[in-house]
């Protein structure tokens, strides 16, 4: 009876709207009005109504973002703050830019997929720019992927351009066969933002909203994605915890050791002359083998023999290993392995190489390789201004002087100034100097293909002595129109700083932790921990002659301690060591030693009138532990 | 300066007779033909206050207005421009220098939005944003800007792809553009007819070219007459040039060595110079020139200079600079020149020996009035298909453009080139080479270490041999270049 009724309606509806359109001339136009009118026509087909397909890919609806991480092992890279927030209505990944630099975004879709990674051809997802004054400015960056075993790069460009056109769509493809993705070789994206109209006209960078990602196959179907999944780092991603560890490079991984097992068991791989992939004569005099793992506990190697071998069923490194300090690395060298079963020939007759830990653990990767040389750390390093540029091959960019209408100061090139390049290229990056119309030097490449380089072959320095060198003059600077950079490949440089050698850290053992100073604020701004005498925990009169106080950071600039004295105290408000602590190689440890302390205060007897010890950069800084040792040699 | 200072009065009457003339005018006034177009309608400037740009009333309803009726003219480009609609002040640019300049460029905009009634405005769509803009918008049918600024690796493609605009459309055939070129000029597409393409021209720009440079020294030595003197007679020919580095060519110590070569200089420079004076290019177009027999004839001349006259200096690869500054260690007569080169490693007074200038000789396939002389390089713009109005956008263009109001000596700064250069003779050469321009995109490919002349001046390959294996690879570099 009721559908009775309602077609009935809808009839009467449909013999109005005839009646009107016979009414009408044919040119008239439909206003909005008849538009309205039209629009029972829904109504008779009630079941009509399309349901929407269900969303494939990733929305954050659910608030998983594991998969994601940054990279901010680049030169260039910002440590941005990721997080997932609701913004314009659903659930978005907000990149938060922390430092006006690039953002490396990944995506690890071999985890998002599994074995269907080799079926992806594309990934798309929305994009929106946000401004913290509201203002639109355009940005724009690439979707690099990291394809197939040796993870090679292929990128495409995105950019948000217009304000009507934000959010706007990042498309990154899998063009051809090579950058078809492998199942099991770790390969992935990047999103990066690399050109930002805001910062570079001084308004600050722009935060990214990321939404909606979708990864297709070659028929341009949405693949579904298991969301729960974590970022499984391939070797060389991002910045490593190195604590305590030996950097290596020449890695080689050892294929089929992502292994796991209960506390007190074992899992590995088979050798060569045991039917199975790994070929023990890898493991040579010199070499590491670096264990990637999680576990509460610490994770070793055990070595299985053959019949016959001059060795048994061997723990090696058995809770020893060292480690670094978030537990997730450990190193066991060549010379230890041949302590532990007797022998330099063990490979002939190794059958098993196995991990084991004494608590549940879950090996990633084992690698062999050697040990890597860093650069020297440099401290009160100062970035030249503008000396981001990039060129081919053989070709030259740089800064201008003061001295020819620039605003580079070349007398900041001082004896024993160091000079760091931070760039990409496969090639060397050295320095150029051009000069002004009589100098006593012509134009000169300073440290061709000689500069001090990283392993990377990300970063080189060059000593203010080379400079004087390469172009026969101290009183360089006063005739120095131009100073660039140049490389034998295409090159991009990053940044170009002036500072000093830091001095060296000391090893250190019986290390004692300072609670609560993990502490953390921006430039020029102090935090720590109150002493004994000050309501606090911090007993100072463990500062005793010979200690070495360490600091575990994260800044780009350096980090010293502050001595805030109690009433009466025969010191004032102290800096200590500030700019001259030594310093690692990769900035973020530094150490302060008892005499710098004394030195600082003017007096030994410090600790009775010591009210708070803080931490302080020039940058903003967080510390994540303090402790008190002494030196190991 | 006191001639400058006269210009500048000069041309500060001219503007402000064109505010004058402006202010005289009735609102309805209809400026010129151009702007008859651009004139919006009454219920636009009706529009409420509170709506800050109002839709188009009329026309195709693509163009944009301000809500009191000023026609909005983008242009589209990845870097900052002075001055526009959105600078009030000359302080405005952090990088001005001359303030007279400056000022001239910022009355001229005055002037320009008073006699249009529009609004010009440089919008920075980033390097990747102008690329996706001009790829997405203009196919739509409404692009996002009325001029786009374009590098010609992604221009010249937008171009040749019927993105872009026939100049011809909006401008008429007596106009500077296609007459004398004062202030605009076009580039034109080998093989085809249209032409998209236009920029301002500025006469530092057009002294990039390359020309054969040589040790007049050395010529007067060998007792050879001098190049420039067989140029203007017509009869500096590749036959002429090869004698000439025979004889250059020298063991000075008779240890068997060759110690000075009759050439030096990049292998860039020379394909692309030979391949202009024989009047071809290798990738000047949708279809790769690589294997035409007039290309063939210019690699096969690098061949016979390398390999079988022994006259060009061997090829430095490691250090490329090394190929340029033999000149200035004279070890060799002839080599590539420019400017920047001079610059670099050493003019007459400082090399010890006269620097002359040439062009290129003619090849057997070129022609002496014919000839192109220097590769195109810098930016052009094009008014994108689906523009309203295109006519008015370009004669805004045009005028903003021609700040300095066809007074070249105000924009054109050549005393620079002109020390470089040496002598006067030289430096007209290098003028009349920049006259003669020729857009090869091969540079622009993306092919890499893929292309090289490095297999034929080694004489692992023959120039037949070069093109017939190389020829598939250029024209897939162009067919992803215009996909």
């Amino acid at each position: 009876m009721f559908k009775k009724k309602r077609f009935l309606a809808i009839f009467l509806v449909l013999v109005m709207i005839f009646s009107m359109s016979a009414c009408s001339k044919k040119d008239d136009k439909p206003t909005d009005a008849d538009k309205v009118t039209v629009a029972p026509t829904a109504t008779v087909a009630p079941t009509a109504e399309p349901t929407p397909e269900p969303f494939v890919g990733i929305d954050f609806e659910d608030g998983n973002y594991g998969f994601i991480e940054l990279n901010t092992a680049p030169g260039n890279a910002d440590k941005s703050v990721l997080t997932v927030e609701d913004f314009n209505g659903s659930k978005q990944l907000k990149v938060d830019v922390q430092e006006d630099k690039v953002p490396y975004i990944a995506i690890d879709t071999s985890s998002l997929l599994g074995d269907k990674v080799a079926e992806v051809r594309s990934i798309e997802m929305d994009v929106t720019v946000a401004y913290e004054d509201g203002t639109f400015r355009a940005v724009s960056g690439n979707v690099y992927a990291y394809s197939g075993t040796d993870r090679k790069e292929s990128r495409d460009p995105w950019s948000v351009y217009l304000e009507t056109k934000n959010p706007n769509k990042a498309v990154g493809l899998l063009d051809n066969e090579a950058q078809y993705f492998v199942a099991g070789a770790k390969n992935f994206f990047i999103l990066t933002k690399e050109t930002d109209n805001g910062k570079d006209q001084g308004f600050g960078s722009a935060d990214l909203y990321i939404d909606n990602i979708v990864i297709r196959d070659a028929n341009g179907n949405a693949m579904a994605v298991d969301t729960t999944v974590s970022f499984d780092k391939p070797d060389g991603f991002g910045e490593s915890d190195w604590s305590n560890l030996t950097r290596v490079k020449d890695t080689v991984e050892i294929e089929g050791f992502n292994v796991s097992g209960d506390g007190w068991s074992q899992a590995g791989v088979n050798t060569t002359i045991n039917e199975g992939t790994f070929d023990a004569t890898l493991i040579k005099p010199g070499c590491i083998i670096t264990i990637n793992y999680t576990s509460e506990g610490s994770v070793w190697l055990v070595a299985v023999p053959v019949d016959g071998a001059p060795y048994g069923w061997t723990r090696i490194q058995q809770q020893t290993a060292v480690k670094n300090d978030s537990n997730s690395t450990c190193q066991i060298t060549y010379d230890q392995i041949v302590e532990a079963l007797g022998t330099e020939d063990f490979a002939s007759s190794l059958a098993i190489l196995q991990g084991e830990g004494e608590a549940a653990w879950s090996i990633k990767s084992v690698t062999i390789g050697y040990e890597s040389k860093p650069l020297p750390a440099t401290m009160n390093d100062v970035a030249i201004e503008g000396f981001e540029v990039k060129a081919d091959g053989w070709a030259q960019a740089g800064v201008n002087t003061t001295l020819n209408g620039g605003t580079f100061d070349a007398s900041l090139l001082k004896p024993g100034s160091v000079v760091t390049i931070n760039y990409k290229s496969d090639g060397d990056v050295w320095l150029v100097a051009v000069p002004a119309d009589g100098a006593p030097y012509g134009w000169t490449r300073i440290q061709q293909q000689t500069a001090a380089k990283n392993d990377e072959n990300n970063k080189c320095q060059i000593t203010y002595e080379q400079i004087v060198e390469a172009l026969g003059t101290e009183d360089f600077a006063s005739s120095l129109n131009i100073l660039q950079c140049e490389s034998d490949q295409a090159w991009e440089v990053y940044s170009v700083t002036i500072g000093e050698y830091a001095p060296p850290m000391v090893k250190v053992k019986d290390e004692v932790a300072i609670e609560g100073f993990a502490v953390k604020a921006d430039g020029w701004s102090q935090a720590g921990v109150n002493t004994t005498i000050n309501d606090g925990t911090f007993d100072a009169s463990l500062l005793k002659p010979g200690c070495v106080v360490t600091i575990s950071y994260n800044s780009p600039g350096n980090v010293w301690l502050v001595a805030v004295p109690a009433d009466g105290a025969p010191f004032g408000w102290t800096r200590i060591a500030q700019g001259a602590a030594a310093k690692n190689a990769e900035g973020n440890k530094c150490q302060i030693t008892y005499d710098q302390i004394v030195a600082a205060l003017g007096t030994e007897d410090f600790a009775s009138s010591l009210a708070i010890l803080q931490a302080e950069g020039e940058q903003a800084w967080e510390v994540y532990g303090v402790t008190i040792g002494y030196p190991a040699e | 300066m006191k001639k400058r200072m006269n210009k500048i009065l000069a041309l500060g009457l001219t503007v402000a007779m064109m505010f004058s003339i402006a202010g005289c005018s009735k609102k309805d006034d209809t400026p010129s033909n151009s702007n008859n177009n651009a004139t919006p309608t009454t219920q636009a400037t009706k529009a409420p206050e509170n709506t800050p740009e109002a839709s188009k009333p009329s026309g195709s309803g693509r163009a944009e207005y301000t809500a009191d009726g000023k026609r909005i003219i983008k242009v589209g480009t990845w870097y900052e421009h002075y001055y526009t609609s959105d600078h009030e002040t000359i302080e405005e640019n952090p990088d001005v220098t001359d303030v007279e300049l400056a000022q001239m460029q910022l009355d001229n905009m005055r002037a320009i939005e008073e006699k249009y009634n529009v609004e010009f405005r440089f919008v920075n769509l980033t390097w990747n944003g102008i690329m996706e803009s001009i790829n997405t918008s203009i196919m739509s049918g409404k692009p996002d800007v009325d001029i786009y600024e374009t590098d010609l690796q992604f221009g010249a493609p937008a171009a040749l792809s019927g993105y872009a605009m026939d100049i011809s459309k909006f401008a008429a055939a007596d106009s500077d553009i296609f007459t004398d070129q004062t202030v605009l000029s076009y580039l034109s597409f080998s093989g085809i007819d249209n032409n998209y393409l236009f920029k301002p021209v500025a006469k530092t720009s057009q002294l990039g070219g390359n020309p054969l440079s040589f040790n007049l020294d050395m010529i007067k030595q060998a007792g050879l007459e001098n190049p420039q003197d067989l140029y203007d007679r017509g009869e500096w020919t590749w036959d002429k040039f090869r004698e000439y580095l025979i004889a250059t060519t020298k063991d000075t110590n008779g240890d068997g060595t060759t110690d000075v070569y009759g050439y030096s200089g990049w292998w860039t420079v020379l394909i692309e110079n030979l391949c202009m004076s024989n009047g071809t290019s290798i990738a000047s177009s949708a279809t790769e020139t690589l294997s035409s027999p007039a290309t063939i004839e210019a690699m096969d001349f690098i061949y016979k200079i390398y390999n079988e006259d022994h006259t060009a200096a061997p090829w430095n690869q490691d250090d490329w600079n090394v190929n340029n500054q033999l000149y200035a260690q004279q070890k060799s007569c002839f080599f590539t020149g420019a400017a920047w080169i001079f610059k670099e490693f050493g003019m007459s007074p400082d090399v010890g020996f006269e620097i002359a200038c040439v062009p290129w000789p003619t090849g057997p396939s070129g022609s002496y009035e014919n000839n192109k002389m220097m590769k195109t390089s810098g930016n052009y713009y094009f008014i994108p298909n689906g523009v309203e109005d295109p006519e008015l956008v370009y004669n805004v263009f045009y005028d903003w453009t021609n700040w300095y109001q066809g007074d070249t000596e105000l924009r054109d700064d050549v005393e620079w080139f002109q020390n470089m250069m040496m002598t006067e003779r030289n430096y007209q050469y290098l003028e009349l080479m920049g006259k003669r321009e020729q857009f090869d995109m091969w540079g622009n490919l993306g092919l890499g270490d893929n292309f090289s002349m490095v297999p034929i001046m080694s004489g692992e390959k023959t120039a037949a041999q070069y093109a017939e294996e190389t020829k598939n690879l250029v024209q897939e570099a162009l067919d992803q270049y215009f996909k």
